[in-house]
Order: C-alpha cells, then sequence, then structure tokens
C-alpha cells in the first residue's frame, strides 16, 4: 500500500443512519493525490463531496459513520489510527478550510487567538513565538496590517479577509494535505481570483497536495490538476484537467459541462431532473434516469470503471459495449 | 466605550424615576383614605388631632408634586416609612430580614447556576444518551414540582421523620449559639429550605445552558476547532463554553435581581425570616408601608441587574462591543 502519493484514499464509504433508512452519501471512492498537485472533485450539491472531504479526516458526525475503506497518509491508515493520534494529525498534517468563512471563526474570539491556539496545540513553542508565526503567515497570504487583524474579531472583516484568515490557520503548520470545500463560493468574483491565485503559488511553493471540492468547474479549471467527477455518492469520471474538459466520457460529465456559461455559447442547456435520493439506491447506474443517452443495456446492473486513455476513466456502460454504441447509434 | 455606558445610565436613570414615580402614586391610587393605608384598621380609634398630625407628618396635605419630592428626599435619606403594625420604621425591619434572605436565594442561585451549567453542558455534549435523556426527564420532573409541595416532602421526610434537620426558622432559639457553634446552627436550619430553592431553579437554567449548548455544538466553527486539532477539552472551555454561556449570563443577571424579593413561597414554608416571608406577612396584616418599601426594594434591585447585565455584556461578548462602537 506504500506509494509517493501524498494522499491515497481506496473504496471510503461513509453511511447516514437515519430514521428513514440508511443515506449512502460516499459509496466506494478511491483516488489519489501527489504532492504538489491538485484534485479536484465536483459534482452537484448532496452528491457527497463535502461528506468525502470530512471522512478523510475523519469529522464525521454521527448519525453518520464511516463504515470501509482506507486513507493512506505517510504510510498509515488514517481510518484505523486512535482518535487521540488522529487529532495530532489534523491542522498539522491535513488542513480543511470550509465554505462560509464568517461562520467558520468563532464570533467571541479575537484573530489573533485561533490562530495562535492552532499553533500551541500542535508544537511545543512559546506564546510569542505562535504569535509572530501567524503574523508572518498573514502577511505571505496578503493581508495588510497583519498586527493590527492579529487583534480584530471576525465581525470586523469582510467575507474575503475572513477567507484569508482561515487559509493562513490552515498553512501556519506547512500541512502536507490542504482539503478545501467550496473555499470561494461565498466570495465575490474578484476575490475569488485573488484567492485562487494565491492559493495556487502556496500550493507550488509548500508542496501540498490539494482536494478541492467544488461545483464550480472555472475554479476547477483555473486550480486542478485532475478531476473526479461524483454522482450520487461515487466517481464516474476520472481525468487529467484538460482531457476532462476536451474529451469528456461520461453522459454527466458532458451535461456538467453543458451547463456552465461561456461566451459565444446561445443557450445553458441544465441537466434535466434532481439528483436522485440517496436512500435506497437501485443497483445500478445512479445517473440513468437523467441520462439523455441511456439504451436498454443500461438497466440492472452498476457500470464499472473503464479506462478510456492515459489517466482517464470513467463510469458507463457505453464505454464497455462499444459495439453496441456503434448499433444503437445507427 | 464610556459613551455606551453613560447612554446606559441614563436610560436606567430614567427607568428608575418612573417606577419610583409609580410606587409613590400606587397608595394614593388606591381606594379608602391615605390613612387606613398608613395606619391600617386602627384608623377608627384615632383621634382627630392624632388624624391631622399624621397628615402632616407625612405632608399629605401637601400638594402631589411637593408630596412627590418630599418622598424622594426621604429615600435618598434612607427612610423607607413607619410602620403603624410593628410600631418601627420601616427601613429597620426590612435592614432585619435582608441578610436572611440574600443568604437563601443567593447561595440558592449559586448552586443551581452551577448545577445547571454543569450538568446542561454534559447533557448537551452526550446528547441523546442516557445521561443526557435521564438528567432532562429528571430537571423536566423538578420544573413541574410545586416548591411548597417538595418543601413539605424535604420537611416530612427529613425534618419529621429522620429528624436530620430542623424544620422551620434559621437558628435554634434561645440556644444562645455564639462563633462556628453560630454559623453551622445556621447551615444546619438553611439545608433543607436551600434543597428545595434549588431544586425548583435549577430546571431553567440547565434547559438554558443545554440548548444554547446545543446550538453551538451545531456551528461550524466548533468544526473548524476540531479540524485545527485542538484537544476536546480547549474546544469544550473555550470554544462552546465562551458562546454557549452568553445567554446564561442574563438569564443569571435576572435572576440576581430577584435574590432580594426572596421566595416567598419556600420561606414561608420553612418560617425563614427573609424578607418574602415578611411581604407575606404584609400582605396578611394589611401593612401597606411595608409592603410598599419591599416592592420598591425589588423594582430597584431587578433595575440594578438589568443595569448591571447591560453593562457587562460587552466585556462578555465582542460583538456587542463592536456594534456600540459603531453604532453610537
Amino acid at each position: 500500500m506504500f506509494s509517493t502519493s501524498a494522499l491515497k484514499v481506496h473504496n471510503l464509504s461513509t453511511h447516514f443512519y437515519t430514521r428513514q433508512g440508511v443515506v449512502k452519501a460516499v459509496d466506494g471512492v478511491s483516488f489519489t493525490v501527489e504532492a504538489g498537485h491538485a484534485l479536484g472533485l465536483v459534482g452537484e450539491s448532496g452528491c457527497g463531496k463535502s461528506v468525502t472531504a470530512l471522512s478523510i479526516s475523519g469529522l464525521v458526525k454521527p448519525p453518520g459513520r464511516i463504515n470501509s475503506g482506507e486513507v493512506w497518509l505517510n504510510g498509515r491508515d488514517l481510518l484505523k489510527t486512535p482518535p487521540r493520534e488522529l487529532r495530532r494529525l489534523r491542522g498539522r498534517e491535513i488542513a480543511l478550510v470550509f465554505q462560509d468563512p464568517l461562520a467558520s471563526l468563532n464570533p467571541v474570539l479575537s484573530v489573533g487567538l485561533q490562530l495562535v491556539e492552532t499553533v500551541l496545540s500542535h508544537e511545543k513553542v512559546s506564546a510569542g513565538l505562535a504569535k509572530k508565526m501567524a503574523v508572518v503567515q498573514l502577511h505571505r497570504m496578503g493581508l495588510p496590517d497583519p498586527d493590527r487583524l492579529m487583534r480584530c474579531y471576525p465581525l470586523e472583516l469582510s467575507g474575503g479577509m475572513c477567507q484569508r484568515v482561515l487559509l493562513t490557520m490552515a498553512l501556519l503548520l506547512h500541512p502536507k494535505v490542504l482539503i478545501l470545500d467550496e473555499p470561494t463560493t461565498a466570495l465575490d468574483t474578484t476575490v475569488q481570483a485573488q484567492i485562487l491565485s494565491e492559493l495556487k503559488r502556496l500550493q507550488e511553493e509548500l508542496k501540498m497536495a490539494v482536494i478541492l471540492v467544488t461545483h464550480d468547474m472555472g475554479v476547477i479549471a483555473a486550480m486542478a490538476d485532475s478531476v473526479a467527477v461524483m454522482y450520487a455518492g461515487s466517481i464516474v469520471e476520472r481525468a487529467p484537467v484538460a482531457e476532462l474538459f476536451d474529451r469528456p466520457a461520461h453522459p454527466y460529465t458532458r451535461a456538467l459541462l453543458c451547463s456552465i456559461p461561456r461566451f459565444g455559447q446561445e443557450a445553458l442547456v441544465p441537466i434535466k431532473g434532481q439528483p436522485p435520493s440517496l436512500l435506497n439506491l437501485p443497483d445500478e447506474c445512479a445517473f440513468l434516469p437523467r441520462c439523455p443517452e441511456a439504451f436498454t443495456a443500461c438497466r440492472g446492473k452498476r457500470p464499472p470503471l473503464t479506462t478510456v486513455g492515459p489517466g482517464h476513466t470513467a463510469a458507463c456502460h457505453q464505454l464497455c459495449l462499444p459495439a453496441m454504441v456503434e448499433v444503437s447509434k445507427r | 466605550m464610556l459613551q455606551f455606558w453613560g447612554r446606559k445610565l441614563m436610560q436606567y436613570g430614567l427607568v428608575l424615576l418612573l417606577t419610583l414615580a409609580l410606587n409613590f402614586s400606587l397608595p394614593r391610587l388606591m381606594p379608602g383614605s391615605p390613612l387606613q393605608l398608613l395606619a391600617g384598621e386602627d384608623v377608627g380609634l384615632l383621634s382627630r388631632a392624632e388624624r391631622e398630625e399624621i397628615m402632616a407628618r407625612h405632608g399629605l396635605d401637601q400638594p402631589l408634586w411637593r408630596q412627590f419630592t418630599l418622598y424622594l428626599g426621604q429615600l435618598a435619606k434612607g427612610d423607607l416609612g413607619y410602620s403603624y403594625r410593628q410600631r418601627r420604621p420601616v427601613a429597620v425591619i426590612i435592614w432585619e430580614r435582608l441578610p436572611w434572605t440574600v443568604l437563601l436565594t443567593g447561595s440558592a442561585l449559586a448552586l443551581s447556576a452551577l448545577a445547571g451549567v454543569v450538568c446542561g453542558t454534559l447533557a448537551a455534549w452526550r446528547r441523546g444518551r442516557i445521561s443526557d435523556l435521564g438528567m432532562l426527564s429528571l430537571f423536566i420532573f423538578l420544573d413541574s414540582m410545586p416548591s411548597f409541595w417538595l418543601g413539605m416532602i424535604l420537611v416530612a421526610l427529613f425534618g419529621s421523620s429522620l429528624r436530620w434537620f430542623p424544620v422551620f426558622g434559621a437558628q435554634s432559639p434561645f440556644a444562645g449559639y455564639t462563633g462556628w457553634a453560630a454559623v453551622a446552627d445556621v447551615l444546619h436550619h438553611l439545608a433543607l429550605p436551600l434543597t428545595t430553592l434549588t431544586l425548583v431553579t435549577i430546571a431553567g437554567l440547565f434547559l438554558t445552558v443545554r440548548y444554547s449548548t446545543l446550538g453551538v455544538l451545531g456551528e461550524q466553527y466548533i468544526t473548524v476547532a476540531r479540524a485545527k486539532g485542538l484537544p476536546e477539552g480547549r474546544i469544550v472551555f473555550r470554544h462552546v463554553l465562551r458562546n454557549a454561556l452568553l445567554p446564561v449570563i442574563t438569564l443569571f443577571m435576572l435572576s440576581l435581581g430577584f435574590v432580594v424579593s426572596g421566595a416567598t413561597v419556600v420561606e414561608t414554608v420553612f418560617v425563614w425570616p427573609g424578607l418574602g416571608r415578611l411581604m407575606f406577612e404584609a400582605v396578611l396584616q394589611r401593612d401597606y408601608p411595608v409592603l410598599q418599601a419591599a416592592f420598591m426594594m425589588v423594582t430597584v434591585c431587578v433595575i440594578a441587574a438589568n443595569l448591571a447585565a447591560d453593562l457587562l455584556y460587552p466585556l462578555a461578548d465582542p460583538r456587542v462591543r463592536i456594534e456600540g462602537r459603531h453604532v453610537r
């Protein structure tokens, strides 16, 4: 299981045990991220992207439970690591940044305290040194007047500044893996672009493996090296970023790409219907009810992940039966 | 910050003046002659000269605005009137009862706040488990129990049957204890009323703490604190409690205002010589000067507690502080 990749997720399944039944939020997800690379995790809301991010760092709350799988970091399986040791890894080896920056900061504690406590709970350094580390990192994140900022409360900052503070917090201890859950969704487009370019620079500088959870294909194009498309708790297509945009193999990916606005495009083509309820998913292709290209052979079984090019896999029955597709097209 | 406090002081000064005016007009609005209010039902026994003497002494022959300024002047000197029933100044009577009430209700409030915060946080932390459900049902059960009934049960069980604790009063009569023996005697008498009062007030605090802690536990910044790898203890004390206790501060300060008014029911059941029982006795004896003074004490204390809560809250919550700075 040892490999050069920074993070390797294998067959991860996280289910929520609700009164209505078992919700399979993440169902057999596997991927790897190399150091210095960014993997984009895309899909509609409720497809299991965020739960995947939380599962990796062991932050799934009841009634959710990680049922099976392996998450390998530095040659150890995080899912078999006792909670006490996992806590030491969180924040130091794996850092997380969430969607809503203002809700991510404790409103009654100063920015400085929230930065300093992160350092102090992992490193045996003096409070003075921790403070200095925070100020330096704030400065690197492009925040003006860090000394004054340390004394501010979250309420006094703008959304963009809050998100920069949170990124600072995540990067303070130079983690090997950085998980970003919709990091710029709540921000203005201009602020979004600034933050993304700074993130890209820091990622290369610190040689971090980044997992970028988003539903925004524009963010993917700007940040990611490769992309995993999720649908109803599973990965349906995986490809290097340029390959995915040029030659999407899965009908869902194609539909997703058609639904983003572009210059010169006449009309947006929305994906028909709603994502399926993750309760009692039938054991067949989950996209089947909405798929514009479905044919009779799609029924009754799940499509396996098939290789369609270098580093490019997709899970669609069309790809398994090229001859049949030809027949049906004729 | 000073401006904020100054504005609050002005507001509360105005409220205080209003309540004093109301308290001043209350006996004057009641049916019957003011003499009857002052001297009670003995008024028929007084001679005409005596009546006029009393009217003049209390300034009742003066115009209303003059009466009001006289009233304020008396209050400023600490003169709360004269009880013709007890034939003593009201201030002396109240001053005698005040320490007993503060001892009982103050310690009950402190105990129930402590227990409420500890149990409430614990219950929220272990939501849905046996310990949470157990505490929740216990405290709702206690909350729904009338205090006089709980008091009587305790008297019957620990006072009359087991004879562990005395069943009435605050001191053993004619015992003449001094020093530590006197303290121990008072504590021995305090046990049952204190238990009763604590048990009936704990539920409100418990439920508030539990509810607000549950709210905070669902906040994203708590997930962020976990994601940062903070130890559980630090998450609870610094991130959860710091936020969850904010509404409790207000609740606590407001209850503090009622410490002085005492707990009429519990004090009556245990014959505790506090202000609550004084008010009860004053009602029975129609001792209006005492009642009026007691009402005033209660309102003033409630206003003072509100003021304290308002002044202290910005120290606990930076959001109020920052908004105060911007709004002015």
